[in-house]
This record gives structure tokens, sequence and C-alpha cells, in this order.
């Protein structure tokens, strides 16, 4: 019943997202033909034109090419986006918009209205991570290419394994405060922040090891074909789940501590 | 012999400095209807979320039926026996009213089907409509519906008929009868003393966070009086010295005093100031509340 509710409640937010990541998809699959042309275009129109390393790799490499543009790109962001989205609402805001008192009169424990709007919401996410696992080596099929769904499928379990972290700070931020709007533009900032600072690792270049340590999008995007255990590595992954486990109990503390 | 199926010993709820509860005793006979009186920030609606559990108190204890309200597991015991109606009748947004009604049931092994028939028809509520259409009237109407059909031993409401019209109301009211004939103890706030009049058997009056008054309405209207007097000269009394008087207002040859019990007493003895007359008024339960507010305030001053 409450998961129900809570479907209600969010579905909106994932439909929005299987929008949002199927177009993605769509867009750099789809497209990768022209964008080809237009890199040999530009090169046979400028000779001297400097291409960056990951380009060279990208026009040969499919699998690098879409690793490139969405599993440590846009894709990526957009999901942590869509996943802090998603984290959003349960029985705090449910006080902002006034029926917080008619949830906390059925007889159900707080843990279980926690948990059953943190899992609601962690299963969304973790839908929306592997939507591409379909989405990319279905369209690359329809243009003549080849994706490995194994690839796919790892890109997506590492997305769900260290973007758990980001749906957890969504949770503790929700929990902290109350106003839905603060809460999701304190979210989004962080993720931004996140990957404002990253960015300049993107390209390959040699992150200090501090920079290592919570290099969280380094972590998600892996490497193009996804296929190492030492890096990302299973520390890493653990570290994530230990990370977000001990956010989402702070969250839930607060919770069972909030008056209403 | 009375049991008591809510009780309460100096249950306190601060936030920072401010005590919104203090150290509140209660005692709510089963099978009554109780109206729960205040004025508005007086502590009614704290003092009903942490009977159930929405509000922790800063201290002191509480039971209902037996279960301990500070208890997490036991809290949960509580609101499966115990239907509630918010002050705030706002429910889901997203959902219809018949999805909400289809939401609650599951949760209340005893749900009320014939009530819940009897109660959509009554109120007309379309079953098909998005509960954030409604108009204010209509959400209460809905609210009372998912919390009346509960089959709950205990039926506690703050402020039931707020946004109800008069024909509603008086609907809900003969809803509450029936429900206390049937064995069920209502305990709701309401700033409508009529209708509190109208129906309730105890009364409990909140001031400030303080208990200003726990006794069933027969008593109070019984025990709490306005004594007229009239005197020829303007007369040197000091009422407050005798027992029973809360307060008096003096104009001129004029004093009116309020009493609580003793009141043939308080006569014998201002009769020596000889009056030329002496005028008792029963009181409404509306009088006896708003005297008993300004007594307050005038020992205050």
């Amino acid at each position: 019943m409450l998961l129900e509710k809570y479907w209600l409640e969010t579905k909106y937010r994932f439909f929005i997202g299987v929008l949002f990541i199927t177009a993605l998809c769509m867009f750099f699959v789809l497209m990768q033909p022209w964008i080809l042309e237009q890199w040999a275009l530009e090169e046979k129109l400028d000779p001297t034109l400097y291409n960056p390393p990951w380009l060279l790799i990208a026009r040969t490499d499919f699998t690098y090419f879409i690793w490139h543009f969405l599993h440590n790109n846009l894709l990526q962001l957009t999901w942590a986006i869509l996943t802090v989205m998603l984290a959003l609402g349960g029985v705090q805001h449910e006080s902002e918009n006034g029926s917080a008192l008619f949830t906390l009169s059925l007889p159900v424990s707080r843990k279980k209205i926690f948990m059953n709007r943190v899992w609601v919401g962690f299963l969304e996410a973790s839908v929306l991570a592997l939507l591409p696992v379909v989405v990319i080596p279905f369209l690359s099929w329809c243009i003549g290419l080849e994706y490995n769904v194994i690839t796919g499928l790892s890109h997506s379990l590492l997305f769900i394994v260290g973007g758990t972290v980001f749906y957890a700070i969504g949770v503790l931020i929700n929990s902290l405060i109350k106003g839905e709007t603060i809460s999701f533009f304190l979210a989004v900032s962080l993720v931004f922040v996140f990957y404002f600072l990253f960015q300049p690792y993107s390209d390959g270049m040699h992150k200090p090891f501090l920079v290592k340590m919570i290099d969280l999008p380094g972590f998600i995007a892996g490497t193009s074909e996804a296929n190492t255990v030492s890096d990302p590595g299973i520390a890493g992954g653990l570290s994530c789940m230990a990370i977000s486990g001990l956010l989402i109990y702070l969250s839930y503390f607060i919770t069972l501590k909030r008056d209403f | 012999m009375n049991e008591f199926v809510i009780t309460t010993k100096g249950l306190t709820k601060r936030y920072g400095d401010f005590c919104a509860v203090d150290k509140l005793d209660l005692n709510i006979p089963r099978g009554t209807i109780c109206g729960f009186l205040g004025q508005n920030g007086a502590g009614k609606s704290t003092t009903i979320k942490m009977l159930l559990g929405m509000v922790k108190p800063s201290s002191g204890t509480g039971e209902i039926l037996g279960l301990d309200i500070g208890d997490e597991n036991q809290s949960v015991e509580i609101r499966k026996r115990v239907a509630y109606v918010a002050e705030d009748k706002r429910l889901y947004d997203y959902m219809t009213v018949g999805q909400i009604i289809k939401f609650t049931r599951p949760f209340f092994a005893e749900w009320n089907y014939s009530m819940e028939e009897r109660l959509l028809d009554e109120f007309r509520l379309p079953t098909s409509r998005k509960i954030k259409s409604l108009s204010k009237g209509m959400r209460t109407q809905l609210a009372l519906i998912v919390g009346l059909c509960r089959n709950a031993e205990i039926i506690i409401l703050d402020e039931p008929s707020e946004g109800l019209d008069p024909v509603n109301n008086e609907k809900l009211l003969k809803v509450l009868v029936g429900l206390a004939a049937d064995g069920k103890t209502i305990f709701f706030s309401s700033h409508h003393v009529f209708e509190v009049e109208q129906i309730a058997e105890h009364i409990i009056m909140l001031h400030n966070g303080k208990l200003l008054d726990n006794r069933p309405l027969d008593q109070l209207k019984a025990n709490y009086k306005l004594i007229k007097l009239l005197f020829d000269d303007v007369p040197n009394l000091n009422p407050l010295e005798l027992k029973g008087v809360k307060s008096y207002v003096q104009v001129d040859r004029s004093v009116t005093l309020f009493t609580d019990n003793n009141e043939e007493q308080i006569i014998d003895r201002l009769k020596i100031n000889n009056p030329s007359s002496i005028e008792v008024i029963n009181l409404n339960l509306r009088d006896i509340f708003l005297e008993s507010l300004k007594a307050i305030e005038n020992y205050a001053a």
C-alpha cells in the first residue's frame, strides 16, 4: 500500500527520467555517424586542428565514443540529477503539503514509512540506470553498430553502486530541510559542485590521491570497457555503499526524532 | 467504576523556552464524548499529537488503552485502535476520493464498510474526483470518512467540523453520538463551544498549555455560577477571599461574581453586606469557558 502511494507520488519524475535518458541515448547513438562526419569535415577544413587524445579513440572505437559522451559525461550527470530528484518527498515534505498527519495516523512505524519511501526511489533510480542497457545496444543495432550488453550492464551497476551516494545525499537533504524546492536546488547544486570539481580530470588527466579518494563521478564512469575489477575497484564500491548506508541511517534517525 | 482509556501524567512539551503543554494530567473515561476546549495555541493539537506519537513529549507519560504513547512499537498498536482526524484535513492531492479510501482500508482490519457507504452517500462525495479539486468542506468530509470508518475504539478529532456547513455539521454530530452509543470513546477539540455542549459529556479545558478544568459537563454546569448582587451603597468587598470565587467585577453598586462551587456559602457570607438583590445565573458552556479564561487573566494581572 505504502509502496503504491510512493510510486504514485514519484511516477511523473520517473517518467520524465525515462524520457530524458532515452532521448540522450538516442541522440548520441543515432547521431554518432553524423558526429564522426562533422569531425572529419572539420579536420579537412583545418588540418592543423588539435585533436585531443579521447577524440582519436572515439573516432574508431564506438564503445569508447558512447562511454565518453554518455557514461562519463551527460548520461551520468543527468542520472545523478534524476536520482536526487527521486530522493525528494516522503513524510517530511508531506508536512509541507498538509498530509503528513494523515500518513502518521496510519498504524505503520516511521521506520516502515521511511524505508518504503527510500526503496521506491532507489528502485526507480536503478531502473533509470538500467534503461541504457536496453536502449543503447538496441539503437546501435538499428544503425548497424554493435554495443556489448555486458559492458552496458557493468556501467549501469557502477551507476547504481556509486550513484547511491548521490541518492543518499538527496535523502539526507530531504530529511534536514522542509521545503521541497529548497531541498531540490540544494541537492542539485551539490551534484553540480561534484561534476564541476572533477571536470578537469575527466579526460584522463592524472588525479592526485585526494581527488581519487572522493572522485565519485570518476568511480561511476569506470573505464570505457567497464570490465576491470581493480579500477574503479571493489573497495570503492564498498566505500560508496557504506557511505550511502550511513547517510540513509542518519536520515532515518532525523525522521524518527522529528516532531510533526 | 470508570475505566480510563486515555491517561496522562505530567505530560509536557517544550519548544526551547516555550512550553506548549505544561504537566498535563488527563483521565478520559471509556465510552464518553469528551470535548477539548482551548484558545488557539492552548496546546490542544500538541497534546493530541503527543498521544498519537507524532510529537515526542519533553517529559511526562501517557497511556492509551494501556499502551505507552512514548514507545514506537506500542504507538503503532495505538494507531490501530485509535482513529484520528487531524486539524489539517489535507490528504494526498494526487489521489481521487475513491483511491484514498481504497488506500486506507487495508490498514484497518475492522474497516466499517457500511459506514463508508453511508457517509459517502450523506456527504455526496464523488469518488472519482481528485482530492486537489475538492472544496475545503469536502476535504473535511473525506478526512472524516477515512477517519471514522476505521471502526476504532477511540476516535480523536481535531476541529472536526472545520469547513462544514451547518447541515453537514449536524450530520457529523449525529454520527458521533451514534458512535458513542456503540461504546466508542470520542475525544474532540473544537472552537465551536455550542457544538461541544450539544454532544459532549465530559469537558477538558486548556489554557496556555495548562489544564484549566477536567470534569463532566453536568458537574461543570452545576458548579459554575454567576452571582449578581446589587447594593444600596457602593460596597467595600474583597470577594476573592471567599472560597469558590474565581473572579469578580464591581461597577459602582453592582457586583458580579464568577464562582465555582460553594455558591450557597458565598451568598450567605455576602448577605452580611445587605445586598438589595441577589441573582444567581446558570451558565452555558461558552460562558463558563470565557469566564474561566477571564478569571485566569485577571489573576495573572
